[in-house]
C-alpha cells in the first residue's frame, strides 16, 4: 500500500468520525468546543466538492480539444460543445458582472449609512484615537453630496422609454427615481443638521435613515434597468430561452413514451398485475379533474391508497435503504470499499 | 387498425392531442381535491405576517421537473407574498437559478395588477440568495447558525443582505416560520428532512414533489414531518384553486389549464391501457402464452 492510499484512508477516517461525532454530540464536551472550526471545515468539504466542476472543465477541454485539434471522428460535435461552453462562460460572467456593479454602486451608499451610525456609536462608546466627530460628519456630508451628485445627474439623464410606454415596468422605474430624488432631498438635509455646530448625535440616525432609504430606491431603479439591458437579454435568450427550453423539451418526451410503454406492457397476468393495474387506474382517477365525474369518492380512495397501503411498504423500502445506506457508510469509512481509492487494486 | 400490433406513432399523435387541445383552446376543469395540498394551503394560511418572520422557499428544480415543480413553487410563494410574509428563496440545484428569479417577479408584477397602488419588491418582499453549493453541509449549518444574515452573507446580486431592508434582521432558525421545498431529485428533500431542524425548534414544513415521488413523500406526510404536500400538477391545480377561492379577484393561472391538459392524456393512457388488455385477450392463446405483450410497431 503506498503513501497515497494510506493517506486518503485517514483522511477518509477522520472525516467520517469528525461529521459523526460533531453531529450527535453537544457544542461542548468536558470543557471542549467540538464544532469551534465546523464552519472552516464545512466550507472547505465545500470547495472540494466545487473542485469538481473545475475537473469537468478540464477533462472537457481534453477530451474535446483533442479530438478537434487531430481531427478525430465527429470533431465538428466537439467544436460545437467547447464553442456553446465558451459563450455560456463569456454571457453568463458578463451577466455576474452586471448584476455585481449594481450592487457595489448601492453599496457606496450603505456604507455611508454604515459610517453616519458608526460616528455616532463610537462617540456613545467613548471610542479613542478616532478623529474628532465634527470632522467625521463633515467627511461624510462630503462624501454623500459627491455620491449624491452622481445619483441625480444619471437620474436627470435616465431614458424611461426603454421599459417601454405605460408599461408596469415604466411606472415602477419613475416612483424609484422620485423616490430617489426625494431621498437626496432629506440625506441633505439631515447632514446640514449633523454638521451644524452644537447639534447633537441623533441626526446621524436620521442621515443614516435617509441614505438607505436613497439605496434602497437606487437598488431597485438600478436592477429593473439592467433586466432591460443587452446582456442581461442575450443571457435570457441562451439560458432561459434556449437551455431551459431544450431541457424541458427533452424530458418530455418521456410523457410519449410512457404512453406507449403502459399499452404494451401493463398486461392483467395474474392476481398482483391486476391489483397494481386497479390501484394505478383508481390513483390516476382520484387525481384528474375528471375522475370525480365518474364518482366523487375517488379522490378519498386515493388519498387511502397513499396514505395506507403505500405509507406502509414505503417505509419498508425506505427502512430497508437506509440500513443499506448504514452499512455502505461503515463500509466506506473503514476504506473497505476501496477500490477506487486503491491504485494497487487495478 | 389491429390494436394488437399498433403503431406506436399513432399512440404519440393522441397524447399530443390529448395534451394540446385543452391548451390551445384554454379550456379548465375544476382540479380534482386534494387534501393533502389542502393541508399545505392551511399551514401557510396560518402564518401569521410579523417583522423578522420569514419563509424560506427552496427551488431545487431545474427542466427536467419544471413542469411539476414550477406551478407548485409560483403558488405557493404567491399565497405568501400576498400574506406580505419575507420570503427567501434559495436553491441546493445549480439549474434553478432562472426560476428563483422569474417565480417571485411573475408574482410580483401579477399582484401589482392585481392591486394598483400597491408594490412588492425585491429585498422588502422577497430576497433570492441563489444556488449554494454543500448540499447536507449547508443545511447543517442553517440551525447552528446565530446569524444567517451573515452565514449567507450575499444575495444572488451581490447586495449583502444585512443591508436589504426586510432582511438585515434574518438571524436564526426560530425566525423562519414556513420552509416549503420542490423538488423531483432523489436525495435533496431527505437533507430538509433530517437537518433543517434544531433541538427545539422545527419550522412548519410543506413540500413539493414530482408524481413519481408522491409515494416516498407520503411517508413523511403520515409521520408528520411535512405538515403539506403538493403531489405533481394536480396538487398544484389544487392549491391555484383553494388561492382562487380564497382571493375571488385573483385571474385563472396557467397549472389549472395545463392540468386539464394532462387530466385528458391521463385518461387517454387509460383508453389504452383497457385497449391493451382487451387486444391481449383476444390474442390467440398460443401467442399469448409466449409473448410478454401487445407488438407496437416500432
Amino acid at each position: 500500500m503506498n503513501v497515497r492510499t494510506q493517506l486518503i484512508k485517514i483522511v477518509t477516517f477522520l472525516g467520517g468520525i469528525y461529521f459523526f461525532l460533531e453531529f450527535v454530540l453537544p457544542g461542548t464536551v468536558f470543557g471542549v468546543k467540538i464544532d469551534a472550526y465546523h464552519d472552516q471545515i464545512s466550507n472547505g468539504f465545500i470547495t472540494v466538492g466545487a473542485m469538481a466542476a473545475g475537473l469537468g472543465l478540464i477533462n472537457l477541454l481534453m477530451q474535446h480539444g483533442s479530438r478537434i485539434v487531430f481531427r478525430r471522428r465527429e470533431w465538428v460535435y466537439s467544436a460545437a460543445l467547447l464553442t456553446g461552453l465558451a459563450i455560456m462562460i463569456v454571457v453568463t460572467y458578463n451577466d455576474w458582472s452586471g448584476t455585481r456593479r449594481v450592487a457595489e454602486e448601492v453599496a457606496e451608499i450603505t456604507r455611508l449609512a454604515d459610517f453616519a451610525e458608526r460616528i455616532r456609536s463610537d462617540r456613545e462608546k467613548r471610542v479613542e484615537g478616532v478623529l474628532p466627530v465634527a470632522e467625521r460628519n463633515r467627511a461624510l456630508r462630503d462624501a454623500a453630496e459627491r455620491v449624491l451628485a452622481r445619483v441625480e445627474s444619471e437620474s436627470q439623464g435616465f431614458d424611461l422609454d426603454r421599459f417601454g410606454a405605460g408599461s408596469i415596468d415604466q411606472g415602477l422605474a419613475r416612483r424609484y427615481l422620485a423616490e430617489a430624488g426625494a431621498g437626496a432631498g432629506a440625506v441633505r438635509a439631515a447632514l446640514e443638521t449633523v454638521t451644524a455646530p452644537g447639534t447633537d448625535l441623533t441626526a446621524n440616525i436620521a442621515a443614516a435613515r435617509a441614505l438607505r432609504g436613497v439605496a434602497d430606491s437606487w437598488r431597485n431603479l438600478r436592477n429593473l434597468e439592467y433586466e432591460h439591458s443587452t446582456p442581461k437579454h442575450v443571457y435570457r435568450l441562451l439560458f432561459e430561452g434556449l437551455f431551459i427550453s431544450l431541457g424541458s423539451a427533452m424530458f418530455s418526451l418521456l410523457g410519449f413514451y410512457i404512453a406507449a410503454a403502459a399499452y404494451r406492457a401493463f398486461r392483467v397476468r395474474s392476481a398482483e398485475s391486476s391489483l397494481m393495474m386497479i390501484a394505478a387506474v383508481l390513483v390516476m382517477l382520484g387525481q384528474i379533474p375528471f375522475g370525480v365525474w365518474i364518482w366523487s369518492g375517488l379522490p378519498d380512495v386515493r388519498l387511502w391508497l397513499l396514505e395506507v397501503p403505500n405509507s406502509a411498504a414505503f417505509r419498508a423500502i425506505t427502512i430497508g435503504a437506509g440500513v443499506a445506506g448504514l452499512v455502505m457508510a461503515f463500509r466506506m469509512w473503514f476504506s473497505i470499499e476501496s477500490e477506487s481509492f486503491d491504485g494497487e487494486g487495478r | 387498425m389491429n390494436p394488437a400490433r399498433l403503431d406506436r406513432r399513432w399512440i404519440y399523435l393522441l397524447v399530443f392531442l390529448a395534451l394540446s387541445v385543452p391548451i390551445v383552446t384554454q379550456y379548465t376543469v375544476q382540479p380534482a381535491r386534494m387534501n393533502d395540498a389542502e393541508r399545505f394551503f392551511e399551514v401557510v394560511e396560518g402564518i401569521q405576517a410579523a417583522p423578522g418572520r420569514y419563509a424560506f422557499v427552496a427551488m431545487d428544480f431545474g427542466p427536467s421537473t419544471k413542469g411539476e415543480n414550477q406551478p407548485q413553487a409560483r403558488a405557493v410563494v404567491e399565497h405568501l407574498m400576498r400574506k406580505r410574509i419575507p420570503v427567501i428563496l434559495f436553491s441546493l440545484y445549480y439549474l434553478a437559478e432562472p426560476f428563483l428569479k422569474s417565480v417571485p417577479e411573475e408574482v410580483a408584477r401579477q399582484l401589482e395588477r392585481e392591486h394598483p397602488g400597491e408594490t412588492w419588491e425585491y429585498g422588502r418582499d422577497w430576497i433570492n440568495l441563489g444556488y449554494r453549493p454543500g448540499a447536507g453541509v449547508l443545511i447543517q449549518a442553517i440551525p447552528k447558525s446565530e446569524n444567517l444574515a451573515e452565514l449567507f452573507e450575499k444575495d444572488a446580486r451581490g447586495n449583502r443582505i444585512s443591508e436589504l431592508p426586510a432582511f438585515s434582521g434574518l438571524r436564526t432558525l426560530r425566525q423562519i416560520a414556513f420552509l416549503a421545498e420542490f423538488t423531483g431529485l432523489v436525495g435533496v428533500f431527505d437533507n430538509y428532512v433530517q437537518y433543517f431542524t434544531s433541538k427545539d425548534y422545527t419550522p412548519a414544513f410543506g413540500h413539493g414533489c414530482t408524481s413519481i415521488t408522491i409515494p416516498e413523500a407520503f411517508i413523511y406526510l403520515d409521520s408528520g414531518q411535512i405538515q403539506g404536500l403538493l403531489g405533481g400538477l394536480a396538487g398544484a391545480a389544487w392549491y391555484s384553486e383553494m388561492l382562487r377561492q380564497r382571493y375571488p379577484e385573483r385571474p385563472v393561472d396557467e397549472s389549472l389549464m395545463l392540468n386539464t391538459g394532462l387530466g385528458v392524456a391521463q385518461l387517454v393512457v387509460i383508453a389504452f391501457i383497457v385497449l391493451g388488455n382487451l387486444a391481449g385477450l383476444l390474442r390467440p392463446p398460443r401467442r399469448r402464452r409466449h409473448g410478454a405483450g401487445l407488438d407496437v410497431e416500432p
